[in-house]
């Protein structure tokens, strides 16, 4: 049975919600698994867009009315995604701010008082 | 015998390292859940071993070491000061919302609409007793919604004003307690690698970083240096800077009867309002010097609450005046209805009030014109609702439209503050996550996850971007 636009939308909110849950804690590990959920809302709402638009008569406009399920959907997903990349955008910075002080720690301060590049070639990590 | 007497020292000097890892570690799990502590490592030290000249190794422990990392210490104060901020605005704003009812049930909208339903209902009967009767009353009503939503502002005002005052002596008692901490060190020289007093130290600052935004400076002596908004001091070594908050009239103010602004001054007396926006502090002073004057009106503006009381006042008095109550002759003119004190344009709203010695048999009903109309100045009392001219609009809108405005701009304002408490939530449980990743860990492995971090970084932010978008056009499409 096809699903509707609601349940739809629905589970791209759900997909990324998860993800925001992932990014609490962002891992290497969490991040990519934060992609592949990512792509999974990515999925259902193109499927969305596939399904609806030609459906839409040429320079017709949709009340809310006619649709407040789907528009109340939409505005949450696009809330939660707001929600996932502050959450993103706050790790990346984080992590690039704490490069910067590695950088410092491991290979002091360039001509200009900007912290070293980071030497990440010469680093063999072996786990296990 | 010589090798066996090496052989039991190497031992116990083995047994008192492990004792000391152990009571280390005993610490750590005994501290598991204090506020600001952070895990302690006893790293074990080979001794040297060399037979041939005498020196038969084993272990011994090394110099304790915290595993606290101020760059992710400094990043969790950094998302808690916003939570902070976010927190306070929400809970201000949403005292402030319950006095500005938007569904026109109560307060200011109902006793407008009432007030033109009551007029509209007089131009019908003009020379109804009761029909005037009520419009008298519904009048009563509405100066009385003015003065009861001014007064609601100013008590809030008045708690805003208690709020600041206390958050200003919990950051003076947070930087007191660190200033005791900085006190003791000094005074014993010993305490830099205390782990007891460090995690009451960082509990402060964690404290202290919801109230206000601020940077430290661990010394080398092991003090703790603190400067609010990265700039004033608050305490340096054992010296305490205290800050303070007081009611400041502006130099050349436009009302002089209005209320003051609220002025937070550093130890040396300088004015550091403007630069404090940040956390619980930086919220309240938003809160009092710039959102409840813009309704309320203070020194420097009107405000809108009395803008909108003075227009309908002025407006509704006009049309009675120029109208007149009988054709004589002589004619007899009309009488203002309502009544403020015009002398503090910011106190408009809370003095509106009806004429008491008006009576419903004074009230105007006609427009000598032209063209005469003998019930036209209820009709013109009942058209403000939908206003079709000029002056009977303010900023170009209807009254109620205006009334609206301000209630809708608190509406979003909260909401606004709302969703990003939420968020912020997140951010600071991440932010504590990241603390958590980054304590005890190798500079080498820390610099490989980061290589990982970067390429997921980039693969994700990518994907965000492809969703918001198609949201956004699924959004477009269902508007």
């Amino acid at each position: 049975m096809p699903r509707t636009a609601s349940e739809r939308l629905a589970t791209a909110r759900t997909a990324v919600d998860r993800a925001g849950q992932l990014l609490l804690s962002p891992t290497p590990q969490q991040i990519d698994a934060c992609s592949q959920l990512i792509q999974a809302a990515i999925s259902e709402v193109s499927e969305l867009r596939n399904l609806e638009v030609p459906s839409l008569p040429s320079g017709s406009q949709i009340r809310p009315a006619s649709h407040p399920d789907e528009l109340h959907q939409a505005r949450l997903l696009k809330a939660s995604i707001g929600r996932a990349a502050r959450l993103l955008e706050s790790a990346a910075a984080f992590h690039a701010g704490w490069i910067r002080c590695l950088g410092a720690l491991c290979a002091g301060y360039t001509g200009q008082g900007q912290p070293a590049a980071l030497d990440r070639g010469a680093h063999l990590l072996a786990r296990g | 015998m010589s090798n066996l007497l090496a052989m039991l020292s190497n031992t116990a000097s083995a047994l008192d390292a492990y004792g000391r890892v152990l009571e280390v570690s005993q610490s750590n799990v005994a501290n598991a859940s204090t506020p600001g502590y952070a895990k302690q490592i006893l790293p074990l030290e080979a001794l040297r071993f060399d037979p041939t000249l005498g020196l038969p190794g084993g272990v011994t422990a090394g110099v304790m070491q915290s595993t606290r990392n101020e760059y992710a210490e400094q990043a969790v104060r950094r998302q808690t000061t916003q939570l902070g901020e976010q927190q306070q605005a929400a809970t201000s704003l949403t005292a402030l919302q319950a006095i500005f009812d938007i569904s026109g049930t109560t307060g200011i909208p109902s006793a407008l609409n009432r007030f033109f339903q009551s007029a509209s209902a007089w131009g019908q009967n003009v020379d109804s007793t009761a029909a005037r009767q009520t419009f008298l009353e519904r009048a009563l009503d509405l100066a009385q919604s003015f003065q009861n939503a001014a007064t609601a502002v100013q008590n809030l005002t008045s708690d805003t004003e208690t709020q600041l005052q206390s958050t200003v002596n919990q950051v003076n008692n947070l930087v007191g307690q660190i200033q005791g901490y900085n006190r003791f060190i000094l005074q014993s020289g010993a305490a830099s690698h205390d782990a007891g007093m460090d995690a009451q130290v960082h509990a402060a600052l964690e404290s202290l970083s919801t109230l206000v935004d601020f940077t430290s400076t661990q010394q080398a002596d092991g003090t703790t240096s603190i400067l609010l908004n990265g700039r004033t001091p608050l305490l340096i070594e054992d010296r305490q800077f205290t800050v303070s908050a007081r009611l400041t009239m502006p130099a050349d103010p436009v009302n002089p009867d209005g209320a003051p602004q609220e002025q937070l001054r550093a130890a040396d007396g300088a004015d550091i309002t403007a630069q404090t926006t940040k956390g619980q502090l930086g919220a309240l002073l938003e809160m009092r010097n710039r959102i409840l004057p813009s309704i309320a009106g203070d020194a420097s503006q009107t405000g809108d609450l009395n803008r909108l009381a003075q227009q309908i006042a002025d407006r509704v008095n006009s049309l009675f005046t120029n109208g007149n109550l009988s054709d004589g002759p002589p004619p007899v003119p009309g009488v203002p209805l309502f009544q403020y004190d015009a002398a503090n344009p910011t106190a408009i709203a809370k003095t509106v009030a009806v004429d008491s010695s008006v009576t419903s048999d004074q009230l105007a009903a006609i427009d000598p014109g032209p063209p005469y109309v003998g019930n036209g100045v209820p009709l013109a009392l009942a058209q403000l609702a939908m206003p079709g001219r000029d002056e009977d609009r303010i900023d170009g809108v209807s009254y109620a439209e205006f009334y609206g405005k301000i209630a809708a701009d608190v509406g979003s304002r909260l909401q606004a503050a709302q969703d990003g408490a939420q968020v912020q939530q997140s951010l600071v449980a991440q932010a504590k996550n990241q603390r958590q990743q980054l304590s005890g860990v190798s500079l080498d492995e820390e610099a490989m996850t980061l290589v990982e971090f970067q390429r997921a970084y980039e693969a994700n932010s990518r994907f965000i971007t492809v969703l918001d978008q198609l949201t956004q056009d699924t959004l477009d499409i269902l508007r």
